[in-house]
């Protein structure tokens, strides 16, 4: 049942009940284009958030600033109390390597488009992502990706490669590849959006079943039903800044805002 | 014509073909390293380079070789210029494969904290190596035939059997006919090692 390796990792010493992770005014431009105008976030261990609002209103931005697939142009990231975006003078500057590959691997991420590993099969994926991140050893890496590939039900096809696999699957194995490096937290970009609908409820019952496991999640998404069920927070993002945030069955179903009841009410049209 | 010369003038033209292929296909990942280096003096002498031996025709590059150099046998000129022009194209080919690769890889290498060094050599070279691979085929393909050219430095490989024959007997019909067909069958058998190459590779997961 459980898809967490309840043993808590040595550094999991936060301040009991402390927020996790912590977004400080975190602002993105590309060029001349504002994406994230000062974005303020918190999360709690083992909380789970939606991340809602329209398309290009920075969602997807937010996320890989948090795990710096983008740089931030101002702003601060904290995971745990360590501040992950590396400033100089109180400027963002590139981080080293080092420090990235250090901050990656405790933010799992899972993507729109699964972007599973074309080459090797599910559970190559697994084993490789745990061998070249952490350099688990092979059997060990072995053992632990058919766990994940069973607690997400896909251990019928460890041996299958992405193109053979639906999208549902291939984003239950992607899911297990995160899971896979033991992240503090994980990141979901709109993790439904390129299933088929009917697809769609597989990748969500696993992703139900890790928040109920304690996972810390953020999670990007269309599908308000998860939202309202499974998060406990709903955070609406919109023109680059949050309009409007609160326990999701309240900010869901009376939003305060005129902007997130028009949004809304267009998803509820679809 | 005697046709006890074939098998050796074959045999030539298909050591021209193979140590050449081999040469460009290596040589052409210098190259394309080159190209893609941070090192910017590096990537303009990689253009450089694919320009330039791709901008004059072979069969100058063989008598400048041969003739200008100086110090190779004709089998050896040939093989240098011919592996050479190779590594140009080969280094091409592999660029638009690497850029075949698809974005969401290297954001999931990334996403991951996978080492670029790990990453490159395990998801996107043997990509990128599975898009080149037609290309790459159908390139040696063309290069059995641009060996007939090693016969204006004295290879005795098919061509310069065939012409020989047709200047001594008179007869310009059987020895072209015989050598145009054996070149036929080289390309045949290397586009069906190619396609079962490629059936094998897509069966898998370039589908």
């Amino acid at each position: 049942m459980s898809l967490l390796n309840t043993t808590p990792s040595p550094d999991a010493t936060a301040a009991p009940g402390g927020p996790l992770l912590v977004v400080d005014s975190l602002t993105k431009s590309f060029g001349d284009h504002t994406v994230l105008r000062g974005v303020d976030l918190h999360l709690d261990k083992g909380e789970v958030v939606a991340l809602i609002g329209p398309s290009g209103g920075g969602k997807s931005t937010l996320l890989r600033c948090i795990n710096q697939l983008e740089l931030p142009t101002s702003g601060q990231v904290t995971l745990d109390g360590t501040p992950l975006v590396s400033t100089r003078g109180g400027a963002v500057v590139a981080p080293s390597a080092k420090a990235l590959l250090r901050v990656r691997r405790q933010i799992g991420m899972v993507f729109q488009s699964f972007n599973l590993f074309a080459n090797m099969t599910a559970e190559q994926n697994i084993v490789f992502a745990q061998r070249a991140a952490l350099g688990t050893g092979k059997d060990e890496a072995r053992e632990r990706a058919r766990t994940l590939l069973e607690r997400v039900g896909m251990g019928h096809k460890a041996g299958s490669h992405p193109s053979q696999l639906s999208g549902g699957q291939q984003q239950r194995v992607a899911i297990a590849r995160s899971l896979a490096l033991d992240p503090r937290v994980i990141l979901f970009d709109e993790p439904t959006s390129a299933i088929d609908p009917e697809m769609r409820s597989e990748v969500l019952s696993v992703m139900r079943e890790l928040a109920e496991a304690g996972m810390t999640m953020l999670v990007s998404t269309h599908e308000m039903g998860f939202a309202k069920q499974v998060s406990d927070r709903t955070v609406f993002l919109c023109d680059g800044g949050i309009l409007e945030e609160g326990p999701s069955r309240s900010l869901l179903e009376q939003p305060t805002h005129d902007r997130t009841r028009q949004f809304l009410r267009a998803i509820a049209e679809g | 014509m005697d046709f006890s010369l074939l098998p050796a003038a074959l045999w030539l033209t298909a050591q021209i073909t193979i140590l050449s292929a081999l040469i460009g296909m290596a040589a052409g990942v210098l190259v394309v390293l080159a190209r893609r280096s941070r090192v910017a003096p590096l990537r303009w002498l990689a253009i450089a380079w694919t320009d330039v031996v791709r901008g004059v025709p072979p069969l100058v590059w063989l008598m400048l070789v041969f003739l200008g150099v100086g110090v190779f046998t004709p089998l050896g000129a040939a093989v240098i210029v011919f592996g050479l022009v190779a590594s140009a194209y080969c280094a091409e080919i592999y660029r638009s494969g690497l850029e075949g690769v698809a974005k969401g890889q290297y954001e999931a290498l990334d996403a991951l904290g996978i080492p670029t060094r790990t990453g490159r050599l395990r998801v996107v070279v043997p990509q990128a190596a599975v898009i080149s691979a037609p290309a790459v085929v159908s390139y040696v393909i063309g290069m059995v035939k641009d060996t007939s050219l090693a016969s204006v430095i004295g290879v005795a490989e098919l061509t310069f059997v065939a012409n020989r024959a047709a200047n001594r007997t008179g007869d310009g019909i059987t020895p072209f006919v015989t050598v145009g067909v054996l070149y036929l069958l080289l390309s045949l058998v290397l586009a069906l090692v190619g396609r079962a190459a490629a059936a094998r590779a897509e069966s898998g997961w370039a589908a």
